[in-house]
């Protein structure tokens, strides 16, 4: 931790600026020889026409892109905001659903207000519709602070999570490397799913191909330095803007841009940082949101962008995952196992992950092996069509289980 | 005599309930067995009731012995459970299986002695869960059908004393 005497100057909270003489009279603000030119950390790099953000106090937007969920998460997240240990400094919200005044309906009516008792600047903006990337990309645009927090609508956040991001960004490293800090993650937590890591998740792209985000997990330790970022983090307006914003030819779903846009700030040399002690809850709200759409072919074709700047990054030579859920008896384990030789045969492009209940069943397999909660956490609401008993049923499947076992996952 | 292995019960049921898939009648075998010299052991998992009659109770072995016992056995006995299955994966000898309402067409192996009373107990759903299925000790073979497939089986293994050219 790194002391120093700083000028008192508009960064500070308004009370300390206008209770500055009675302040020192206590001695709580301590005087020294100094100059009124920031402190800047010599090995710091600094940004050309970019504001000094080795600084002790840094500004923050909350940024909220919604869609249909006036009824639903959205309160709770604006709610969450507003009660932050650390306030932000501003809250924009982006209306791309009914776009009622949120003054006038409940509960927006007391929790606007509320906002205003905690002294919290608004904007609500009624947006053209044209999804989260679009009002993501305008939140970068306008910000007028340093860093942009951004939180989807169906997210809580504790408490105490700016405070947290905020702590990170400023002692991360050695401290005073904000800089080169692109963003700051916490996890990004589902309730009734929270599990360690497994092991071969590293945060880099390689996570996104098998269907999984560090942040989705919990451990006990320091953060983590990653190559893409989702969901809710805190942004380093300067080097988001460098770094070439949001992808904007993605759909109106937005599938991907989360994972784009950070991971080109990472591209770009600026650091994504993940601190497990800044926890938001994923409610994943099934209306509402991209929920809303229903178009399979607006995944697809973010999805085909995404594979393309995978491509382009040289990402692409990755083997794709081919997962099997075996949420069943330890006999059925056995049955698979019999036909594992005949899987991989069928499936030599691809890396195959077994999610089992039981894991010594695969002793020695060499195979890669995670849990049921895990492969739920992975596939969210396509978790039903991984079950094979399921499609058993559909089929009134009456031959033996191998066959339909190599039939399904052939 | 002949070293029987047998795993008599299917995965405990969540409810609590009498898995539908447990054979009523694993007291009256095993006396049968025993009269006919054979020794019996059981095979399974911490918690299951132990049956009166066997010589040796083997519980919560790890897989590569249980491939040792079963190995070293003569035949082994089981209802639809993990043992087929994972004899059939380990390529182990082949034994009798006790069928009520699931159907060995579907869970089965043809190189098994696969005894079932009539395909008409067979549920129509297969893949249903059976925590709501009613246990029916009528849907199983009597102790006489699974005793003669076990001699059957017996004699059909029993390799010659001497094999060549005299």
């Amino acid at each position: 931790m790194k002391y120093e005497v700083v000028p008192i100057d508009e960064t500070f909270p308004e009370y300390v600026r206008e209770h500055e003489v009675q302040l020192r009279e206590a001695g709580l603000i301590k005087s020294g020889v100094v100059t009124l030119q920031p402190v800047v950390a010599p090995s710091a790099p600094i940004l050309s026409g970019v504001p000094n953000l080795s600084k002790k106090h840094w500004t923050v937007t909350a940024c909220v892109s919604t869609k249909d969920r006036y009824a639903t998460t959205l309160p709770l997240c604006i709610s969450a905001i507003a009660t932050q240990t650390r306030k932000p400094d501003k809250l924009v919200i982006y209306d791309d659903g009914e776009q009622v005044d949120l003054h006038t309906i409940s509960p927006f009516e007391g929790l606007l207000k509320m906002c205003g008792e905690l002294k919290i600047p608004y904007e609500i903006f009624r947006t053209p519709r044209k999804g989260q990337v679009v009002n993501h990309q305008h939140a970068l645009d306008t910000c007028e602070h340093d860093l942009l927090w951004r939180i989807d609508d169906d997210c809580i956040a504790m408490p105490d999570c700016l405070e947290r991001l905020l702590n990170t960004f400023r002692d991360h490293g050695h401290g005073g490397e904000q800089d080169s800090i692109g963003a700051v993650a916490g996890l990004v937590l589902h309730p009734g799913a929270i599990n360690a890591p497994p092991d071969f998740l590293d945060g880099s792209l390689k996570d996104v191909e098998r269907g999984m985000n560090l942040q989705w997990f919990s451990w006990n330790g320091g953060p983590r330095e990653v190559g893409h970022l989702y969901s809710s983090f805190l942004i380093n307006v300067q080097a988001a803007r460098k770094s070439g914003g949001y992808p904007r030819e993605l759909s109106v779903v937005s599938h991907r841009e989360e994972t784009i846009m950070s991971h080109q700030m990472f591209r770009a040399g600026f650091k994504l940082v993940v601190d497990p002690r800044a926890v938001t809850w994923h409610l994943r709200e099934s209306t509402g949101g991209i929920r809303s759409f229903d178009d399979q072919s607006l995944w697809e074709h973010d999805e085909q962008i995404f594979q393309s700047y995978l491509k382009e990054w040289g990402e692409k030579d990755n083997s794709p995952t081919k997962l099997v859920v075996l949420d069943c008896g330890i006999g059925d384990h056995f049955a698979f196992k019999s036909i594992l030789p005949q899987l991989k045969a069928k499936h030599t492009d691809k890396e195959l992950c077994l999610a089992v209940c039981y894991p010594n069943v695969f002793d020695g397999e060499g195979l890669k092996l995670i849990s049921i909660a895990d492969a739920r956490n992975m596939l969210g609401q396509r978790y039903d069509s991984a079950n094979l008993y399921k499609w058993c049923w559909e089929k009134a499947w009456d031959r033996p289980l191998t066959e339909a076992m190599l039939e399904f996952w052939g | 005599m002949s070293k029987i292995v047998i795993a008599p019960y299917a995965a405990k049921l969540r409810s609590g309930n009498r898995n539908p898939k447990n054979y009523p009648y694993w007291v009256e075998l095993i006396q049968r067995l025993n009269a006919n010299g054979h020794e019996v052991v059981q095979i399974g998992a911490a918690g299951e009731e132990l049956i009166e009659g066997t010589s040796e109770r083997i519980i919560g072995w790890p897989f590569s012995k249980l491939r040792d016992v079963i190995n070293n056995a003569d035949l082994w006995i089981s209802v639809d459970s993990w043992l087929p299955h994972f004899c059939h994966c380990e390529r182990l000898k082949s034994g009798v299986v006790i069928w009520g309402k699931s159907s060995p067409q579907v869970w089965g192996y043809p190189d098994n002695e696969n005894l079932f009373v009539s395909t008409e107990h067979f549920r129509p759903f297969q893949f249903q869960h059976w925590e709501t299925e009613p246990y029916d000790p009528n849907v199983f073979p009597p102790v006489m059908q699974v005793v003669w497939a076990v001699e059957r089986k017996l004699k059909a293994s029993r390799k010659p004393a001497y094999a060549g050219i005299y």
